[in-house]
């Protein structure tokens, strides 16, 4: 049995938009595990994003409790989850959000600024991640000056920055073309088989959903494979 | 053609609507500015005013006449005008009569209290001249004589305002440590050059004023002509007659005109200078409105494009800017200008309450002039702005992200 | 931590091209305005100040029956009693009248100014007399004059020079030096540049009013000043009676005109200071954009763990950068504005100092920066409490 990464329990969240209310996590439940692949898919409107943002902490649940790590993040201080957030979770956006104006090294150094490291030691560590994702050529370059690809490789870099033990992915390869993509998924496979990191990935492409170990299907606000799975405590 | 430049000004105030607080921010600016200037100038308007009626309720066919040059040009020591002096004047041919008035700081002590005044008098044809055109207006008790050496009559604000106590008929007061009378109460009728309203007045005889001073001589000459045909002519027969007896710079005349000149061009430079400083605002502003063009060309660069690939001209899309920043330069002009009436207004309100005659000058030419003002700034700061987003290439401009 | 936010921060500045120069202009535009006004504001007062300072510090006036010629007379007793006075140097009474000046048939009125020259060097030491050309009086002179080099070069159609014979109310006189004009003569006492001075046996030959307009008294060193002055003060209020003699030292003077000119300084400076609310509204403007531009960005750093706290900071950060920045070149500016105002007076004949002291760079930096910080806040405020789910979605 493996260590317990994230727990949703009774998980709702509720929209009220004038008079009507939208629910768009109906009391969820849900383990994952260390070392898990969970893909998320659903049609649109289903609450796969919502249920991304929730589990990431992004966003706080209307009702019900999320552990990451086995502590309880519903009840920090934003302040507090902040700084907890970035250090355990590292996120990977389908339009890369890289900082236009900082090069790839110094975008890739960004989440330290919370760290006690010298910038010396930043630069050396941010440099061994990006050579590792064979960006080590492009150190300098700005968002601007890379193709796709290279900047999603950028941003997976950035995500291992603090050397989180939760990679979460939002369409990863949604803006890529098919070789890119299949660059990044082979990276992000890599995080997970190698390094044994815990990889969620929402994603609407049924070829990429297929790869990930545990599927997860949610419609209207409920997991349809009811695949909840207990972890060792 | 006028319902094409209708419809763009509605598009214009659209537009701005949507910026919601930036717009706002960008008004104030130009609102600051011009409210500074409209108010400075205002004021300094009803300052050139008020003096103008003090000069001109005492007619325009008076001579003022002073010991030593005029404004500080002039020596340490000034000359005395003597009573033949001002006999001379008397008996010139087109000379009405002359007003000799003395005025001197003296200290006044009542009640315990001790405050500065100044204490005025007016040589004894003067002052027949002065009860007859009824300048003295007695509100209680009577006037002094000329004969009397120990009286003296007060205004109403000396009396009521200047101690806590009220000053009454038939009470003692010291001036200068000497004990004078309280005979009568009085105000001005006309406004008298030289007296500020509001502040305490004290007049007496001659003869009580040489108990406490040692030299006495007038502080100012008072001359009325027969006519106003008069006024230039014996303007230089008395000049040159205290020329030749003084020399050069003993003097200063002045007809009411010149008086007006004189007083009105200083203040105008000085207000000039105030406002210019003030309208330093409103370049700051204007640099603001290119700005938030400069921002607005920015972000509706897919719209532009849209519109000229829908037809719309260069020229069409350079008015539609240039119109936008003038309307916020117009806006801001009404606004600041009303924000300065009521500024102006305010200050003047403040000013006679602490007995400063700050009296205020609407005149419409300053409110035209600064709508115009605002709205040339709103044009030049729009104009670089409004040249780029004409400039646009159509098809880049659709696909800007 | 601050480094990175600094860094970011300028690298965001540096992106926006002409709207941040834009920003910029504003405030370096009332900063310039400001800078230039104070600096020449402290010229005067440095001006007065050294007028004052010539005096040696040690000079004190008394001008009987205060400022309004009431019915004193001091006298020769009152003199000896001043000069009596503890730590009491010397004292020089000033005699003046106004005569008529006549030269080459022209007739003009002058101030006439006068002194016992059995001690010529005690009217040097009042600092006021200073002669430019020619000389000085040597004893019992009661021909010679000295004349004001405004009377001697602009008053008259021709020139006076020296050597030349004047009458003064038809009596005949030798102009035996030119006298330098006070660049500002606040009030400190007559203005040499526009008088006659004569010694006081050649002032009986025009004139009988032989009581003192003004006494200079100077003590024997700057701390016994006060201590001379009270003793004036009670010996004329005694003799005379109450506030009968205005006692001045020359710090009394200074402050005196110091307060005078600080308070048209500071009327003057917060019409210029108009201009920096508007810069500053600027600043809120161009701040606002920027954030609103940054949304996405703003997002993503909230999701890689920065607070709303550290993303406050970095806003504060870049528009107080904003405002030291414009502050730096606006005092630059402001400087040379009034080195140039400066130069332009002293042509005109005022002369005009342009003061660039440190105090008036920190003020002004200081200034700048707390515009820029307070003009950031609530665009700060509202990059800081941005959702970041929403902010990331933003388009």
């Amino acid at each position: 049995m493996k260590n317990e990464m994230i727990r949703l329990e009774n998980v709702s969240k509720i929209y009220t938009l004038g008079e009507i209310q939208v629910k768009a996590l109906d009391n969820i439940n849900l383990s994952i595990c260390e070392q898990d692949y969970v893909s998320i898919m659903g049609p649109s409107g289903s609450g796969k994003t919502t249920l991304l943002d929730v589990m990431s902490t992004m966003m706080k649940p209307t009702f019900g409790k999320i552990f990451i790590e086995k502590k309880e993040t519903t009840k920090m201080s934003n302040t507090e989850l902040a700084s907890f957030r970035g250090q355990k979770i590292g996120f990977i956006f389908q339009t890369f959000n890289l900082l236009p104006k900082l090069s790839a090294l110094e975008n890739v150094m960004v989440p330290m600024w919370v760290n006690n490291t010298t910038r010396s030691e930043r630069i050396t560590n941010a440099k061994n991640i990006l050579e590792s994702v064979g960006l080590g050529d492009k150190l300098q370059n700005r968002p601007n000056q890379m193709s796709g690809g290279q900047k999603q490789r950028v941003a997976i870099a950035r995500a291992l920055a603090l050397n989180p033990n939760i990679i979460v992915a939002d369409e990863p390869t949604g803006n890529l073309d098919s070789k890119s993509g299949k660059i990044v998924m082979d990276i992000l496979n890599d995080l997970n088989k190698k390094d044994g990191k815990t990889l969620i990935i929402v994603t609407h492409d049924q070829s990429i959903g297929e790869k990930a170990k545990r599927k997860i299907v949610i419609k209207d606000g409920q997991i349809l494979n009811g695949n909840t799975k207990v972890c060792q405590l | 053609m006028l319902i094409k430049m209708i419809e763009i000004i509605i598009q214009a105030i659209k537009n701005l609507r949507r910026e919601g607080i930036r717009t706002i921010l960008t008004l104030i600016g130009i609102v600051i500015g011009i409210a500074a200037i409209v108010s400075l100038i205002s004021v300094g308007n009803g300052l050139s005013l008020y003096f103008e009626d003090q000069f001109e309720s005492i007619g325009s066919n008076s001579i003022f006449i002073s010991p030593g040059s005029a404004f500080g040009t002039g020596t340490g020591s000034t000359i005395q005008i003597t009573d033949n002096d001002v006999s001379f004047i008397r008996n010139l041919s087109r000379v009405d009569n002359v007003v000799a008035e003395y005025a001197l700081p003296a200290t006044i002590k009542f009640n315990n209290q001790t405050k500065s005044i100044l204490l005025f008098s007016v040589d004894k044809e003067g002052y027949e001249f002065f009860k007859d055109a009824g300048y003295i207006e007695i509100i209680e008790g009577r006037l002094i004589e000329q004969k009397e050496r120990g009286t003296i009559i007060i205004n109403e604000t000396m009396a009521n305002d200047l101690f806590d106590k009220e000053i009454n008929l038939r009470k003692q007061v010291l001036l200068n440590n000497e004990i004078f009378t309280v005979v009568g109460i009085f105000k001005f009728s006309v406004n008298v050059p030289g007296m500020m309203p509001g502040s305490g007045m004290a007049l007496t005889s001659l003869n009580g004023l040489e108990r406490i001073y040692n030299v006495t001589t007038p502080v100012q000459l008072i001359v009325r002509t027969l006519t106003i045909d008069d006024v230039e002519s014996s303007a230089q027969e008395i000049k040159d007659y205290f020329e030749k007896k003084y020399g050069q710079k003993s003097i200063t005349v002045l007809t009411s005109d010149q008086a007006i000149e004189q007083f009105g061009s200083i203040l105008s430079v000085l207000t000039l200078v105030l406002a210019g400083i003030a309208g330093i605002s409103l370049v700051v502003g204007g640099v603001g409105i290119m700005n938030a063009m400069i921002t607005s060309v920015l972000e509706r660069t897919k719209e532009i494009g849209t519109l000229k690939a829908l037809g719309a001209s260069n020229n069409k899309i350079l008015t539609l800017f240039m119109l936008e920043s003038a309307f916020i330069g117009l806006l801001g002009g009404i606004l600041g200008s009303i924000l300065g009436l009521l500024a102006g207004s305010l200050i003047s309100i403040i000013g006679s309450q602490a007995g400063l005659p700050l009296k205020i000058s609407f005149s419409p030419e300053l409110i035209l002039g600064a709508l115009a003002f605002s709205m040339i700034v709103g044009i030049l700061s729009g104009l670089y702005p409004a040249i780029k987003a004409s400039k646009l290439d159509p098809v880049e401009a659709m696909r800007y992200e | 931590m601050i480094y990175d936010l600094f860094n970011e921060a300028i690298k965001n500045l540096s992106r926006s091209g002409i709207k941040t120069y834009l920003t910029l202009l504003g405030i370096i535009i009332g900063i310039a305005a400001i800078v230039s006004l104070v600096s020449i504001g402290s010229g005067l007062g440095m001006a007065v100040e050294q007028q004052l300072d010539q005096l040696g510090g040690k000079t004190i006036f008394v001008i009987p029956g205060g400022f309004q010629n009431i019915r004193i007379k001091l006298n020769e007793t009152d003199i000896s009693n001043f000069e009596s006075i503890r730590n009491v140097e010397s004292v020089v009474p000033v005699y003046s009248t106004s005569a008529i000046l006549e030269f080459n048939g022209e007739k003009i009125n002058v101030s006439v100014n006068a002194t016992d020259s059995g001690d010529k060097t005690l009217f040097e030491n009042t600092g006021f007399f200073n002669v430019k050309e020619g000389r000085d009086f040597t004893r019992n002179e009661s021909g010679s004059i000295l004349l004001g080099s405004e009377i001697a070069e602009n008053y008259f159609e021709k020139k006076i020079e020296i050597k030349k014979l004047v009458k003064i109310n038809g009596k005949d006189f030798r102009v035996i030096g030119i006298l330098k004009p006070l660049p500002q003569s606040f009030g400190g006492g007559p203005d040499p540049g526009n008088t006659v001075l004569m010694s006081l046996d050649a002032f009986k030959r025009i004139s009988t009013n032989l009581n003192p307009t003004i006494i200079f008294i100077n003590a024997t060193d700057k701390e016994s000043v006060p201590q001379v002055v009270d003793d004036i003060k009670d010996y004329s209020d005694k003799k005379y009676g109450d506030k009968s003699v205005n006692v001045l030292s020359s710090d009394n003077l200074l402050e005196t005109i110091n307060s005078l000119l600080d308070m048209i300084t500071m009327f003057i400076l917060s019409l210029a200071g108009i201009s920096l609310i508007v810069g500053g509204i600027g600043i809120m403007n161009a701040m606002i954009t920027s954030v609103l531009e940054r949304t996405k960005e703003i997002g993503t750093l909230k999701a890689l763990g920065a607070s709303n706290n550290k993303i406050l900071t970095l806003i504060l950060i870049e528009s107080a950068l904003i405002g030291l920045i414009g502050g730096i070149i606006g005092i630059l500016l402001g400087f040379g504005l009034a080195e140039v105002i400066a130069i332009i007076g002293t042509q005109s004949g005022f002369a005009l100092i342009a003061v660039k002291s440190y105090e008036i760079i920190f003020g002004a930096l200081a200034f700048s920066m707390i515009i820029g910080m307070v003009s950031g806040f609530y665009p700060a405020s509202r990059a800081a409490n941005l959702d970041p789910v929403e902010a990331l979605r933003y388009e």
